[in-house]
């Protein structure tokens, strides 16, 4: 899966789980950008990225992502 | 040994030079050596054990989880885990919670036969036992998901529990975030020490005068409240925030201007929380590193339980997908709040108080958040002026403020009953009629109370907006030192001390 790829579907599931067609994926994007993203709806969001990409994150990747650009590197790490 | 005493500062002093004089290499093992000095002063040194078993469990079982790791040997690796967390969690409750599971065992006991069944434990807990043994679980957790490396010095794992300046109150670091500079070799700066001392200065400042007066009318209308009804209380329920806010963060500023000192940098535990909109920000800036505790070491590890990932496919048809996703998060931080009660102390005042409570106003927010929009939208409310964001903070603080009553009120039904006399009258007099120097605090007291609240509120402003000290840095040497001198003696004067006055414990010492 291209890095283009993930961001297609990433895009799809943020939208999903914030109800905001109008999301726009951006390496350095953050929670601060995001409506919603807060501590809480993070897990949320997590487990709907697992459930899209088929992949499990460990702890120290839920602890640690806090941006789309981690995000998408742990992501590109795990399907392939 | 209270850190706002003269021979805290005394052995703070000589530690300091000894700390810079010997050997950079040995720098840590001093900090070992004071904070084993600062444990015996506190009294009971026999609990020392405790620490001493705790530090042991942490230590075997954290090599114990890396070299299982590293084999593959999954079995191995969870029963080292249990064995640290075991040990560690054990003595807390033991110390901390036996005596209220007794008291429930014969509330229970008295229900059904009559009499007491268990007699309570009379067990001394080692000093800040809650703040270093939470500490250390989220460190095990942090090897075991491999987060953090083991330390594989045991000494330099019993000074990470119990680094003198942190341990009796936090705030509650990650291994990851004090490592380096806790075991790091460290050179004399005065730029360091300077800040590091304002900061302490700025805490004993907040402790000595503000919080102690402010703790003088608290006692004396919580003490009686058949004589102070009406409003009385709820000047108590906003002063006890005040007293509490000034103590706790004051206790903070010191241990971390301490620590700074030495070189140590240690996380911020508070970010001027009675600037926040909602109770869910106030609890994102009071105890700040309790509060990442709980969400990185319970509220993520519950949420990630199959049961709680699989909840929302099944309310899904019967709720609508947005609660489906709520639900399980609501039910994952009512596990975190009632932690936060229950952290606080072995009583119900404490879980329901501090625990349920803000779980309640919290959901609350949350839940109704949307329909507050339209309203606020159809009324034609602006929501971005300055009377609407203050009208919110002290919705805050009125429901923060019924929060900490019980927090401070011996006894659940006692804070209901306080409750209800806080309603009983309307006696806004109280303001005008001199009736408030009548309660320990004499005018000038009272004032002073009043102008230390004032540029407490002023350098809070100026907090929201950066670094204080940071802009302090960029002056000359001779205004920043003029600043220290000037804090220096504001506290000389108004300080509430003098020959052989021990200031108050702080209050989260107790913990």
């Amino acid at each position: 899966m291209t890095r283009q790829e993930i961001y297609g579907t990433l895009t799809e599931v943020f939208r999903d789980v914030f109800d905001d067609e109008e999301i726009v994926l951006q390496d350095c994007t953050t929670a601060a950008d995001i409506e919603d993203w807060d501590s809480l709806t993070h897990i949320t969001l997590l487990s709907a990225i697992e459930d899209e990409f088929g992949i499990n994150f460990n702890m120290k990747a839920v602890q640690g992502l806090k941006d789309v650009g981690a995000m998408v590197d742990v992501i590109e790490g795990l399907v392939k | 040994m209270s850190v706002t005493s003269f021979s805290f500062f005394c052995f703070f002093a000589v530690s300091l030079i000894v700390y810079y004089v010997m050997p950079r290499r040995l720098q840590w093992l001093a900090l070992l050596v004071f904070s084993v000095i600062f444990f015996v002063a506190g009294g009971h040194p026999m609990t020392g054990l405790y620490v001493l078993a705790g530090a042991a469990a942490a230590w075997g079982s954290a090599r114990g989880m890396a070299a299982a790791g590293k084999t593959g040997n999954a079995g191995r690796k969870n029963a080292f885990l249990l064995l640290g967390l075991g040990v560690n969690l054990g003595i807390l409750a033991a110390l901390k919670y036996s005596n209220f599971l007794i008291e429930n065992v014969n509330l229970a006991g008295r229900l059904l036969h009559g009499g007491s069944l268990i007699a309570p434990l009379k067990l001394a807990a080692p000093l800040g036992l809650s703040f270093y043994a939470i500490q250390v679980t989220g460190y095990l957790l942090d090897v075991y998901w491999e987060i953090s490396e083991p330390q594989t010095s045991f000494l330099k794992t019993l000074l990470f529990m119990g680094f003198y300046p942190q341990m009796t109150s936090g705030p509650i670091a990650r291994y990851s975030q004090v490592k380096d500079s806790l075991y790091g070799e460290h050179r004399f700066q005065l730029e360091k020490i300077e800040r590091g001392l304002l900061r302490m200065l700025w805490g004993i400042f907040k402790k000595l005068v503000i919080s102690v007066r402010a703790g003088v009318l608290v006692d004396a209308i919580y003490g009686n409240t058949k004589q102070y009804p009406g409003l009385y209380i709820w000047l108590a329920a906003v002063l006890f925030m005040l007293q509490l806010y000034t103590d706790f963060s004051g206790c903070m500023d010191i241990i971390l201007g301490a620590a700074e000192c030495y070189g140590v940098s240690l996380p911020e535990n508070f970010r001027t929380p009675f600037f926040s909109q909602t109770v869910q920000e106030y609890w994102q800036r009071w105890h700040i590193t309790l509060g990442e505790w709980l969400k990185d070491y319970v509220l993520y590890p519950i949420l990630r339980t199959n049961t709680f990932r699989r909840m929302p496919k099944k309310l899904k048809e019967r709720f609508g997908k947005k609660a489906a996703r709520q639900i399980p998060t609501y039910l994952a931080m009512l596990c975190v709040w009632l932690l936060i009660g229950l952290w606080h102390g072995g009583n119900w005042k404490y879980i329901i108080g501090m625990g349920l409570w803000f779980w309640v106003i919290i959901v609350w927010e949350q839940v109704s958040a949307p329909w507050w929009d339209k309203l606020n939208a159809a009324w034609h409310i602006r929501t971005d002026c300055f009377s609407f964001r203050f009208f919110r903070s002290m919705r805050v603080l009125v429901l923060v403020s019924i929060g900490n009553m019980f927090f401070r009120v011996n006894g659940f039904i006692a804070t209901l009953r306080t409750l209800k006399r806080g309603l009983s009258r309307w006696n806004p007099e109280l303001f005008f009629d001199g009736s408030l120097f009548n309660m320990g605090l004499d005018a000038k007291d009272f004032f002073v109370m009043l102008f230390g609240f004032l540029v407490l509120l002023a350098v809070s402003a100026l907090q929201e907006k950066g670094s204080v000290r940071d802009k302090l840095a960029e002056q000359n040497l001779l205004f920043r030192w003029g600043i220290v001198v000037l804090l220096f003696v504001v506290v000389l004067i108004f300080g509430v001390y003098g020959p052989g006055y021990e200031a108050q414990s702080f209050i989260y010492e107790a913990f």
